[in-house]
């Protein structure tokens, strides 16, 4: 066969794997504001994060990481995913730590009430893992958690996601913010995103969904827990803070309390955010819903705890100026970026915003 | 290990780096290689019944061979020695044991074929039929399956026998190449079924890698996949659901129109996307494999769909049933007597009709021992039994209301009996047996309320939503204005396509593939459907 065909052949293979590269990462949105979010983290320069913070939906629409760091000088990164189930929470630890070198590793932890259906609830595990590059961290976790012969979807999430044609709009929306990120090397809203809903004075008020239950740890939950607890342990990681943060469920102080004690018998701190919220500040009108804070309870929530990890832990803000450069330029946006979400709260249409475009757009 | 499947292609892959790589006069073997070792992969129990095959052909066949030589070289020996008649008579003599031996040869193997796949419903139906009297008869069933591919390799090397003794070829001498020719991988599972001189001089004669065989082979994989992954599989989920609802007594005859109309796309899709893989794989090998499918539902009559429908098998028992009935004694005589007492059309074309029915009804069972198959071979062989039969009359008519029979839109209205004729034939495949059948296509007529087919609720009803909706648009799109363009310009979009620039050829393949990856029914949430006519 003649040089050119072989060339011609080899040309056209290499055409194909690459355009079919592109469709796997173009595909691949299955929840447009956890793509976002993974994503960003693995932007972050190596090494600049302070303060890694490890949950669900609570983290991230609860903590505003660019203002804390104008607050009080530290980098953090909310290394979170909807419903995102406790048994992922050492992954995730480890994926934390394969890029980063956090000073203060945060856990809130609300994920440890989920029962055994939702720590292994197959969207969730998604949400999380199929946002992870390859790893032995993401096969082993696969592994662990996901039955065999689910295992290759896991393993190949194109195998799931191939069949974008519905989800073009928001497969085409993260495409174009992952080019951003790429392009500007960062986030800028480091992985927040809130819901332009405030709650009225009775949240008993709004549907079933919205009603505070009462809460206790289930037993995956404690067996995750400790399980979290021995790794961090034998990890060697120190400044390690578990948090609740602030919700409108009831909770069974008993069950909760079983949890404070394992976690100070490691050395860890604990703090129950529910028992401070008239110092941070936290009215009902502060959440969306009876988990997660609007725009107004995580700036306020920022505040509190950003105050609280800088008084509680000595972190060394020493950092290069690229990621000073980087920081200075997301602090720069908060101002703006908060006054814009309160006027699209004032509205109160329930509208999720993840993107940076509609952080920065006033409509 | 199915054509779709990436393990398949990945031995594709190995068996063509293989064969390139070997000495040439031993690449043959390579393929034989291949071909039972997929065959073992695949279907390990059973391979003992392709081997039995193989043999008993090879050994008969030679012996066929052996006869017609030592009579031709005894004839020729005792030229003077012997008068016309005394040659005659030797030469009738030693066509007899021809053709007992041929006669062997095709009852032990078509009856090993007839007892897999007809024993063990022949046997319930009869102890059905006894128990009926009061006798609590019970026959034993045999646990077995049907072995991979053995209706297609039985009748393809069937037709090898009768061509041995026919003289139209020699025996092969070499048990490896017939088995080669017997158990090839590409055609295994869903044919072509291929004429031993066709196809035999190609697997044997060592190929050079050429690019445009790989080029062209991959196009037909392309479209092959596409056919299959992107329309048949997708279809199979809106008929699933339709068959789930006729479970529960719920499908009307309006579902079940809808139903055959899918199926009618479905299974066009599956049979010819997987004869297109197959001729690719063998195209990438430098093998060209019948064409099995040109476009059916362009077809004008049923006897042009047969010749453009499962085309080999068509071809098959024209040559070696009909032919041999039409053409045989008594229906020569049916014809001369017919002649004389109704007119030469009717001479003509009744033996012939006959002749047809007879085919069909062997083409009805070769799909299956249901009764229902029965019932369509019949179906299609009584159409076209009366359709010859009744040409003149048609004939008269159209001259009679002036109607111009050369024109488009009498073309179409052709197509649009023949695709009718046709969907009405498909109730004997989807029904459960023959009387679901009759029952089903009497409802066609009587309860059809044709404004509801494609109703929205019913649209909805079967699962279409409006996600998917563009998916299956977007393939029956493609499939039909290839058909088309195909149609129009009597070519392959394939000759054409390379005609073009190399530019425009990649994006068209290239296209080809991201279609398949992205509107491809495969991952969870879809089950990856058998191909059709693997139950073969």
């Amino acid at each position: 066969m003649k040089i050119k065909y072989v060339i011609r052949s080899v040309a056209f293979v290499i055409t194909a794997c690459f355009m079919l590269i592109s469709l796997t990462v173009f595909c691949q949105a299955n929840n447009p504001r956890d793509v976002l979010g993974m994503y960003g983290f693995y932007q972050e320069p190596e090494s600049s994060i302070d303060v890694g913070i490890i949950g669900a939906s609570e983290v991230y629409s609860g903590f505003y990481s660019p203002l804390a760091y104008e607050k009080y000088g530290f980098t953090s990164y909310a290394l979170s995913t909807s419903a995102m189930p406790a048994s992922l929470f050492v992954p995730a630890i480890k994926e934390l730590y394969s890029k980063q070198k956090p000073q203060v590793l945060v856990i809130e932890m609300w994920s440890y009430t989920y029962n055994k259906k939702m720590q292994t609830s197959e969207d969730s595990l998604r949400k999380f893992l199929d946002n992870t590059p390859p790893s032995d961290n993401k096969t082993e976790t696969i592994k662990k958690l996901i039955p065999e012969d689910q295992q290759k979807y896991y393993k190949y999430p194109v195998l799931k996601y191939h069949n974008f044609s519905s989800n073009l709009p928001n497969c085409s929306k993260v495409a174009i913010d992952k080019i951003k990120y790429k392009r500007r090397g960062y986030s800028i809203i480091k992985n927040y995103s809130t819901t332009t809903f405030s709650f009225s004075k009775n949240p008993d008020k709004h549907n079933s969904d919205n009603r505070a239950k009462k809460v206790s740890f289930s037993d995956e939950g404690i067996k995750y827990l400790k399980e979290t607890l021995e790794y961090c342990k034998n990890s060697k990681i120190e400044n390690v803070l578990f948090v609740y943060f602030p919700d409108l469920n009831t909770f069974n102080k008993e069950n909760f309390a079983k949890s404070e004690q394992l976690i100070t018998s490691y050395g860890y701190n604990f703090i129950n955010l529910n028992n401070h919220k008239k110092e941070i500040g936290l009215e009902n009108k502060d959440f969306y819903n009876i988990c997660h804070l609007n725009i107004n309870g995580a700036v306020k929530l920022t505040n509190y705890l950003g105050k609280y990890i800088d008084n509680n832990y000595k972190i060394e803000k020493n950092h290069s100026q690229e990621v000073k450069k980087e920081w200075d330029d997301c602090a720069s946006y908060n101002d703006f970026i908060i006054e814009n979400c309160r006027k699209k709260l004032k509205k109160n249409k329930e509208i999720q915003i993840y993107r940076e475009s509609e952080f920065l757009t006033i409509k | 290990m199915t054509l779709t499947s990436i393990n398949f292609f990945v031995f594709v892959a190995a068996v063509l780096l293989l064969y390139y790589c070997f000495p040439k006069k031993l690449r043959w073997t390579v393929l034989l290689a291949a071909s039972y070792f997929y065959y073992i992969i695949t279907c390990p129990k059973y391979f003992a019944f392709i081997l039995f095959t193989t043999i008993s052909t090879y050994f008969g066949a030679l012996k066929i061979d052996e006869i017609a030589k030592n009579t031709s070289d005894t004839i020729k020996a005792r030229k003077n020695e012997w008068s016309l008649q005394e040659r005659k008579n030797f030469k009738l003599k030693e066509q007899k044991k021809k053709k007992k031996l041929l006669a062997i040869i095709l009852v032990i193997n078509f009856g090993i074929l007839a007892t897999l796949k007809y024993y063990n419903n022949f046997s319930q139906s009869l102890a059905a039929l006894i128990n009926k009297t009061g006798l609590g008869i019970s026959f034993p069933s045999l646990g077995i399956l049907l072995p991979l591919g053995i209706s297609f390799y039985t009748f393809q090397t069937m037709g090898y026998a009768v061509d041995v003794y026919r003289g139209k070829t020699k025996s092969e001498k070499n048990i490896g190449k017939l088995a080669l020719f017997t158990s090839f991988f590409p055609q295994i599972i869903q044919g072509p079924i291929s004429i031993y001189n066709d196809l035999a001089p190609q697997l044997y004669e060592p190929h050079s890698l050429k690019f445009e065989n790989i080029r062209d082979g991959f196009q037909l994989i392309i479209w092959g996949l596409f056919k299959k992954i992107v329309i048949a599989d997708r279809f199979i989920q809106p008929m699933n659901k339709i068959a789930e609802l006729r479970t529960a007594g719920q499908a009307d005859a309006a579902k079940m129109f809808l139903y055959v109309l899918l199926y009618s796309v479905q299974l066009y899709a599956d049979f010819s996307g997987g004869i297109d893989i197959s001729r690719g794989i063998a195209k990438m090998l430098g093998i060209d494999l019948a064409i099995n499918f040109k476009r059916p539902y362009f077809s004008k009559s049923i006897s042009e769909y047969w010749r453009r429908w499962h085309i080999t098998l068509g071809a098959w028992c024209k040559n070696y049933i009909f032919y041999p009935v039409a053409m045989s004694k008594p229906f020569v005589n049916l014809g001369r007597r017919t002649k004389e007492k109704f007119g030469r059309h009717l001479g003509k074309q009744l033996p012939g009709s006959i002749a047809t029915i007879i085919t069909f009804l062997v083409i009805g069972i070769w799909h299956g021992s249901n009764l229902k198959y029965v019932g369509f071979g019949l179906w299609n062989g009584l159409v076209i039994f009366c359709s010859n039969l009744l040409e003149p009359s048609f004939q008269k008519i159209n001259k009679k209301l002036k109607i111009r029979t050369e024109t488009f839109s009498f073309r179409i209205f052709q197509m649009a009996r023949t695709f009718i004729i046709v969907l009405v034939g498909y109730y004997f495949d989807i029904a459960d047996n023959f009387r679901d059948a009759v029952r089903l296509i009497i409802k066609l007529f009587t309860d059809l309320n044709l404004s509801s087919v494609f109703s929205k609720s019913q649209i909805i009803s079967i699962g279409f939503t409006k996600d998917e909706l563009p998916c299956y648009a977007i393939g029956i799109t493609v499939l039909f204005a290839v058909s088309l363009y195909e149609e129009r310009n009597h070519t392959t979009l394939q000759k054409s396509l390379n005609q073009q620039s190399i530019w425009f050829q990649w994006f068209v393949m290239l296209v080809g593939i991201a279609a398949i990856f992205v509107l491809g029914s495969y991952g969870p949430g879809f089950s990856a459907s058998d191909f059709v006519y693997m139950q073969f």
